[in-house]
């Protein structure tokens, strides 16, 4: 390589730092998973209310109480489940350098995870039916290998994802493989 | 199909009047029954202890058992004939264009300049008829894989010679916008002279030592543990039946004639299982050659199906050294040189060793020597490995170890049957097993390869090249952080390589420098 090799934050204030920081994703974006995995339990739990106490096959007095308590029990937990989803969606973020892509997340187990932004094979910006409500999206990065381990940052703004993508696309490795 | 006219018409004559679809000899039904055989019985290994289970109800009724097989036998061999019936082949323009399947249909177009790589291979049931099947690589995923299956032996070396002169005719007009040099390379090499020398051959001595070391005997034994009292009430029924009171010589017969019995009776199951063994590494394995080129390595083995499987270096992602116990005993290593998603294709059953760039039961020197080809100047046969923190023993024994003994303790205490010598002796065993699983790890790391050593009585050993590195991952717990400690995980084209913690600092340094070098050399990993 006859030119120097930097990696520097890209977008920040062009000072030069090594190690990645984190950017955080959108703020709406945390509120929105939780609030769409609140509504997908709470229609499950009324789903489950309504077979329960519909008048056609009457569930006998004892069962149902079983029933009742296990509903409540197990609301409390997926209670206290979403409530630590939406502190790690919240701690989710991002860095983007000038030679590779970090994600972070973890709440108790921290990770930060660095994609060389030469070993990218193709990338998606995708949308699902929320996301295009609220104006978000997410970024898939695809390298080779390990399919199950999807390289995905959640909850940009579409503008963001999309200009990541524009300048991963424009990075000279990728105009390289064509 | 006229396939006796087949092998004396020349590709040329096939090309000129292509466009249109052909169908393969009706041979290849065989070869779509033997590959449902195969998903068959390997599903049946998963439901043999249902078997067991229902064991009696199928004595009870054997003939719907038997109409059940027979139903199942009907069904495969509709689907082989159905799957024949959908399957057709093109050659034209220098493509290879094959239609097949039945519910999902794939629509594979190979043209002959991508194809990396021809393979024929030769099952048994095809060379009574000298047919065989070919297979070509795209260097792609698995899902760009081309077959074609039931050709005419003499006809597939044909198309085989044709497809690699078509090759080497058209580099010069392939334009720069082809990705792969490699394949110039590649293709290069067909026109010359072959260069290819046997770099190592297992004599049948080595595989019968590889039969043996490879034995998988303890995992069977574990699979059937929960089993133990059906299967000895069953046999104590089955000896009974035939005059033998088991009962009756375990009241009267003394201790020592008892424990020779049972000696002789493991013995006996261990002989058994160790010539299975035995026998599976020489069909595998048969006729051993590995052979190299200036940029391929080249498998060829069998006893029963030829394989052939050829590798160019620059595919290989890591190099493994593999020892169980016994092959550390016999001081014995299996090498396997991995290339694309070798660890996701190690779990799909069927067919996975003999694909793979696996070099069974060879000594250090050898294995040196091989991996020198691949990875120059490495030092993976005796690297100084690092140990990992001792936290690593905490961690699993108060996470993993405890509970397991909490619970076993539990159940000790309010059930009578228990003796709390179990907890005790679990904990002490399973707390060993952390330990000597801390003592295994390793890692090393040097200008060009990154080293980890894993295994509990076995033994593995990895080469990584940080330039083939894909991704990293840096991982920290809360404890980690506490401790100044962090794990690290290393994904590669053929799968993932964990180092679990290890100093912070050194750990970033680590995370730091393989960045570096991936985006600063930025050289190709295929």
């Amino acid at each position: 390589m006859s030119t120097v090799f930097t990696n520097s934050i890209l977008n920040v204030d062009h000072s030069k730092i090594e190690s990645p920081t984190k950017t955080h994703l959108a703020d709406c974006y945390a509120m929105v998973t939780t609030a769409v995995s609140i509504t997908f339990w709470a229609v499950l739990l009324m789903l489950a209310l309504c077979v329960l106490m519909q008048p056609f096959w009457p569930v006998p007095q004892s069962g149902r109480d079983i029933t009742i308590n296990i509903i409540m029990g197990a609301s409390i937990i997926i209670g206290l489940l979403i409530l630590f989803k939406y502190f790690a969606e919240k701690a989710k973020g991002y860095c983007v350098r000038e030679q590779d892509i970090t994600l972070f997340k973890g709440l108790i187990f921290k990770n930060i995870i660095t994609q060389p932004i030469c070993r990218i094979q193709h990338i998606e910006v995708k949308r699902g039916p929320i996301d295009r409500k609220v104006g978000l999206a997410k970024l898939h990065v695809y390298s080779a290998g390990d399919i199950s381990q999807t390289f995905e940052i959640p909850g940009l703004a579409l503008e963001t994802a999309n200009s990541i993508r524009n300048q991963i696309l424009a990075h000279k490795e990728m105009q390289h493989h064509g | 199909m006229d396939n006796s006219s087949v092998p004396q018409q020349t590709i040329d004559t096939i090309t000129e009047n292509n466009n249109r679809w052909h169908r393969v000899s009706p041979l290849a039904i065989l070869y779509y029954i033997e590959k449902l055989f195969v998903i068959l019985l390997n599903n049946i290994f998963y439901m043999l202890p249902a078997l067991f289970v229902l064991w009696d109800k199928i004595q009870a009724n054997p003939w719907i058992a038997a109409s059940i097989i027979g139903v199942l036998l009907s069904i495969i061999t509709f689907f082989s004939i159905w799957s024949f019936v959908v399957f057709r082949y093109r050659l034209s323009e220098g493509t290879v264009e094959v239609k097949s399947g039945i519910f999902s249909k794939k629509h594979v177009n190979l043209p002959f300049n991508r194809i990396q790589n021809v393979k024929i291979e030769q099952p048994f049931y095809y060379r009574i008829f000298n047919f065989s099947s070919m297979a070509f690589d795209s260097g792609g995923s698995l899902n760009q894989e081309a077959r074609l299956i039931a050709l005419p032996l003499s006809f597939a070396k044909t198309l085989q010679i044709e497809i690699n002169e078509y090759k080497s005719n058209s580099t010069n007009t392939v334009s720069s916008f082809d990705v792969n040099n490699e394949y110039q390379l590649d293709s290069d090499n067909s026109t010359a002279p072959s260069d290819e020398v046997v770099e190592n051959t297992r004599s049948i001595g080595d595989l019968i030592l590889h039969g043996i070391t490879s034995n998988r005997l303890y995992i069977l034994l574990a699979a059937l543990a929960p089993f133990v009292d059906d299967i000895f009430s069953f046999a104590g029924e089955k000896l009974e039946g035939m005059g033998i009171d088991i009962q009756a010589h375990l009241d009267n017969d003394p201790a020592w004639q008892i424990g020779v019995w049972a000696i002789s009776l493991l013995l006996l199951v261990i002989g058994l299982m160790t010539l299975l063994s035995i026998i599976g590494a020489i069909i595998m394995f048969y006729g051993y050659t590995l052979s190299r080129t200036h940029d391929k390595y080249i498998r060829r083995s069998g006893l029963i199906t030829k394989h052939e499987v050829s590798v160019p270096l620059s595919r290989i992602q890591i190099a493994l050294m593999k020892q169980d116990l016994l092959d550390i005993v016999f001081g014995r290593i299996n090498l396997r040189l991995d290339q694309l998603n070798a660890q996701i294709s190690s779990m799909n059953a069927g067919g996975n060793d003999t694909s793979k760039l696996l070099v069974p039961s060879v000594f250090a020197y050898e294995c040196r020597d091989i991996i020198e080809h691949v990875f120059p100047s490495h030092n993976l046969h005796n690297t100084d490995f690092m140990a990992i923190s001792k936290r690593f023993i905490i961690r699993y024994v108060s996470f993993i170890v405890i509970p397991i003994t909490g619970v076993l303790s539990y159940s000790s205490y309010y059930n009578e049957g228990l003796s709390p010598m179990v907890p005790i002796a679990v904990f002490f065993v399973l707390a060993v097993l952390v330990y000597g699983r801390w003592l295994r790890w390793g890692y090393q790391i040097n200008e060009t390869y990154l080293y980890i050593q894993k295994g509990l009585l076995g033994r593995d050993k990895y080469c990584l090249p940080i330039t083939k590195i894909q991704k990293i991952t840096f991982s920290q717990s809360y404890f980690m952080e506490q401790n100044k400690l962090a794990s690290l995980k290393i994904y590669l084209a053929s799968g993932s390589y964990h180092i679990p913690m290890i100093d912070q600092d050194h750990a970033k340094t680590i995370y730091d420098y393989v960045l570096y070098k991936v985006e600063s050399e930025a050289k190709a990993w295929m």
